[in-house]
């Protein structure tokens, strides 16, 4: 009777455990065409939806509003700017510039030096009280007070260098000598440093920069006015874009609603009633509450992607950064010094078979300059950079070529007395991805150059230990990325220039690298884009030539939308993407 | 028994001072940056002279120890910005909290039956049954009971929500999003309880004094839980006084599969972020729970036990 009754138990775990598997097949085919509730709100999309419009996303973690401390820009929807970079209205699948809280795009006098930023009459903070060029005045002196040393003062002095915002930040001068002045309540005037473009000025200053309210700014400083609690509960973040920031619980949730009072919601560019953005770490979590319709966007990773990376909801998104490893020619390896040797790993790296077995959603990168990278103006007709004749030229000369890599493998060999050669890559601990690809380099390498000449060893490390180490030169090749600016990739270029304070070594030096960074960013190539065009194809040439770097793969990741979403652009766009805030949602 | 527990505290006091200290120069040891890897070396450099990262260890720790002892446990660099970590830690423990009180109250009375039916049913279908759920529960970690629980019950059946729910107030639907995080939680500790209460119990219910008991004419009820229990009950002292400081203490995993903004990731996330000041301060938190639950499972003892005397008081002759 005892053992009927196991029998029984244990059947019916099977069933439901056999039930639960089918269950889960059905949704690797098209689970969602066999719903019947699914059905009626596809078949919505046709009729003008007009209920409640709630975009559902979802972020690992936001950890303060104050702007001034956070770095990610898409998640400062509640705050306006001078100037927004949106995805066209009507579809026509083109990035545009739009006066935000400016009254009309900033313009220059004097070649890019000197600009003058109109604010819009009547803008007010959510609590009604006055927004205007005092405002940006504040803002931009608090982002550099030296005491407050915000992460963000950068904005100042990178790609747009305002007068004197570094000495002011550093100390060494007051005020009234950096370059912000205000003209009237309207009114502010900026210099520069050095000119810039159009371009540069409203993707750095007049986007980066959002406005941070006096009042409340002062009322959260301590005594001694070394910091301010500003933006780190929802009492002290007052809201004054196309959102206003409702809720927030710190890493669980936050709800914006659409703010009409908005110059570009007045316009028409906002479409959504509100967006409510859950705090989600766990991927699998995100993919269930995905294909069970509780979030509109969903990022593939893993199986996911290889499941729907041809459906139609899915969308790839361009990376401006390219993976790869730093490759040390000042090493006390003197192998490493041996600029044939350096060449012959970049011919050898076997990045299509990386990309194919290991990343899967990332595409082989046999270039340092991403294609996610934009040259030009793109209003006024500008293009990816790896699309241009030049980009093209070096891709072509540098792709992988396993010959050519033991030709010159043979040569180094030759050069370094015929002593077998044996050098270490690091790769950082924990990411079973990037172990494999040293797996995969090691076994590559070896092969080809023969083992009974060549061998290397694998370190994994911490990153930022790894990063550490880079700093100190003490290792051979080590797993890395450099960040790029999407609109100037030549001023995040400065990473290889010989006056960069916080270099990873790889003994790269070139003069002619550094004259070009420089005119490209602040001398007389500015306004040239051609020139700046050939300017980057040469200086990716000459990295790829030292052998500072081999590039591998381009972390490209691709977003998936819920049928319920209609995008107001088709085409990936540089900086906003698929402009997610700029959706309409065409059903429940 | 009032000088035991002065004396306690005062050695309390010194194993903080030597975790907070030792904590101080393990962090540090870490490789890390508090301004990020990418950002600016101007940044870089003002960023570790506003936190004095730039000075000599031995004074960066006079200072950390000045204005910890002034009970200044100062500002999170990284994780938080500029937000003081003594409030990041209390706005997280309310939640943390209430889920770990809703799981001990499944864990506790169901690990004590289960505990107790086993014993009282030893070498039986039912023990070999419990002795099974128990091994299950111990080796299968809590955050495959949550992935299991959140596919079945949220995503497969619909039949309750995949993140807990942040309403301010407990309401229905906040508690209903509530199960499966709170059994997520409970396995383990229910495995455990029961573990620890068939063993003792067995123990006691095969005693002398059970014997006497029954010699004395009581009855096997009557006897079990007059003396076999309550003697049981002891060694037990030292495995749910601790569940209950534990309460405190929160789960990563499970916080981060729930979407729960609770302690539990609040360790890891700030020695990842070089975050220094933020995990001293954690693990000054939960070095005061450790230290206080024992001291309480020591004095408990006593209360449970009265043949236990604490302090070392002389003996009357």
């Amino acid at each position: 009777m005892k053992k009927k009754r196991l029998f029984a138990l244990m059947a019916a775990c099977v069933m439901l455990l056999s039930s639960c598997g089918q269950a889960g097949d059905t949704t690797t085919g098209s689970v969602d065409a066999q719903d019947p509730a699914v059905e009626s709100e596809n078949s919505g999309e046709n009729s003008a939806y007009t209920g409640a419009k709630d975009y559902r996303g979802w972020t690992t973690s936001m950890a303060t509003f104050n702007p001034q401390m956070y770095t990610n820009s898409k998640s400062m929807m509640n705050l306006g700017s001078l100037v927004a970079m949106v995805a066209n209205k009507d579809g026509e699948n083109k990035l545009e510039f739009v006066p935000h809280h400016a009254s009309e795009l900033p313009t220059t006098s004097d070649g890019g030096t000197t600009w003058n930023i109109k604010i819009r009459d009547g803008l007010t903070w959510s609590d009604g009280t006055p927004l205007n060029a005092k405002t940006y005045e504040y803002t931009m002196k608090m982002l550099v007070d030296p005491k407050l040393v915000n992460k963000n003062a950068t904005y100042m002095f990178d790609t747009c260098i305002v007068k004197n915002a570094k000495e002011y930040f550093s100390g060494q001068c007051s005020w009234e000598d950096v370059g912000v002045k205000l003209v009237n309540d309207n009114e502010l005037e900026v210099t520069l440093q050095y000119p810039a473009t159009e371009l540069d000025f409203y993707t750095s200053i007049c986007s980066l920069i959002w406005p941070v309210q006096e009042e409340m700014y002062e009322k959260n400083m301590n005594a001694d006015r070394t910091s301010t609690t500003y933006g780190t509960t929802l009492e002290n973040t007052p809201s004054a874009g196309m959102f206003t920031l409702v809720e927030w619980i710190t890493d669980g949730h936050d709800k914006f609603v659409r703010n009409d009072e908005d110059p570009l919601v007045k316009e028409g560019y906002i479409k959504i009633d509100s967006m409510t953005r859950r705090y989600i770490k766990e991927n699998a979590t995100r993919s269930e509450m995905f294909f069970k319709g509780e979030l509109d966007n969903h990022s593939l990773l893993g199986d996911d992607y290889i499941q729907y990376k041809n459906d139609p909801r899915a969308n790839k998104m361009l990376s401006p950064n390219v993976w790869g490893y730093f490759v040390n020619g000042k090493s006390k390896n003197t192998i490493m010094q041996n600029k044939d040797f350096r060449n012959a790993l970049y011919f050898a790296t076997p990045r299509e078979n990386i990309a194919e077995d290991v990343y899967k959603l990332y595409p082989p990168a046999p270039y340092i300059v991403s294609t996610g990278i934009y040259v030009g103006d793109p209003i006024s007709g500008g293009q990816y950079y790896r699309d241009t004749p030049q980009a093209k030229a070096v891709a072509e000369k540098y792709a992988t070529n396993p010959d050519k890599a033991k030709e010159l493998f043979d040569k180094a060999y030759q050069a370094n007395g015929g002593t077998p050669v044996s050098i270490e890559y690091i790769y950082f601990e924990g990411q079973e991805d990037q172990k494999r690809q040293a797996e995969i380099l090691q076994e590559t390498f070896e092969n080809l150059f023969g083992k009974d000449r060549f061998t290397m060893s694998l370190r994994a490390m911490p990153p930022s230990s790894a990063y550490d180490v880079y700093r100190s030169g003490e290792y051979d090749l080590g797993l890395g990325v450099r960040l790029a600016n999407v609109f100037n990739p030549w001023a995040t270029m400065n990473v290889w220039t010989k006056g960069y304070t916080d270099k990873y070594v790889t003994g790269f030096e070139s003069d002619e690298f550094d004259k070009l960074q420089f005119d490209c960013v602040y001398g007389e190539l500015v306004n040239d884009v051609e020139g700046k065009v050939k300017a980057l194809a040469r200086m990716e040439e000459l990295l790829l030539d030292y052998g500072a770097f081999v590039p591998v793969m381009q972390n490209d990741n691709t977003v998936m939308y819920s049928d319920r979403i209609t995008l107001v652009t088709q085409e990936y766009l540089p900086f906003v993407g698929y402009a997610e805030t700029q959706c309409d949602i065409t059903a429940p | 028994m009032l000088r035991y527990i002065v004396k306690r505290v005062v050695a309390m006091a010194i194993t903080l001072f030597i975790i907070i200290s030792l904590s101080f120069f393990a962090i540090r040891l870490i490789p890390g940056d508090v301004a990020g890897e990418n950002a600016a070396p101007e940044i870089k450099a003002a960023m570790e002279a506003r936190y004095h990262l730039d000075r000599p260890l031995g004074e960066q720790y006079v200072i950390f120890m000045k204005n910890f002892l002034s009970f200044d446990f100062g500002e999170s660099m990284t994780l938080y910005p500029r937000r003081p970590v003594f409030a990041i830690i209390r706005d997280k423990i309310p939640l943390t909290l209430m889920l770990n009180l809703f799981s001990l109250c499944l864990t506790i009375p169901i690990g004590l039956i289960c505990g107790i039916t086993a014993a009282l049913k030893k070498n039986t279908a039912i023990d070999h049954a419990i002795s099974a759920m128990v091994v299950f529960n111990v080796s299968v970690p809590a955050f495959v009971f949550a992935s299991i629980l959140q596919y079945i019950f949220a995503y497969r059946l619909g039949w309750f929500p995949f993140l807990l729910n942040l309403d301010s107030s407990l309401s229905f639907s906040k508690f209903v999003s509530m199960i499966l995080p709170i059994l997520a939680l409970s396995f383990g500790g229910i495995a455990t309880i029961t573990r620890y209460m068939r063993a003792e119990l067995f123990e006691a219910l095969n005693s002398d004094y059970m014997l006497l008991s029954k010699s004395k004419g009581l009855s096997k009820v009557q006897s079990t839980l007059r003396h076999a229990l309550r003697n049981s009950f002891i060694p037990l002292c030292n495995v749910i006084i601790p569940m209950f400081m534990g309460l405190l203490g929160g789960s990563m995993v499970v916080e981060n599969i729930f979407g729960i903004p609770g302690i539990g990731s609040l360790t890891a996330a700030s020695i990842q972020t070089s975050d220094y000041y933020l995990t001293i301060a954690v693990l000054f938190f939960y070095s005061i729970i450790g230290l206080t639950s024992m001291l309480i499972v020591d004095l408990s003892y006593g209360i449970v036990d009265p043949r236990i005397r604490i302090g070392g008081g002389k003996v009357r002759e």
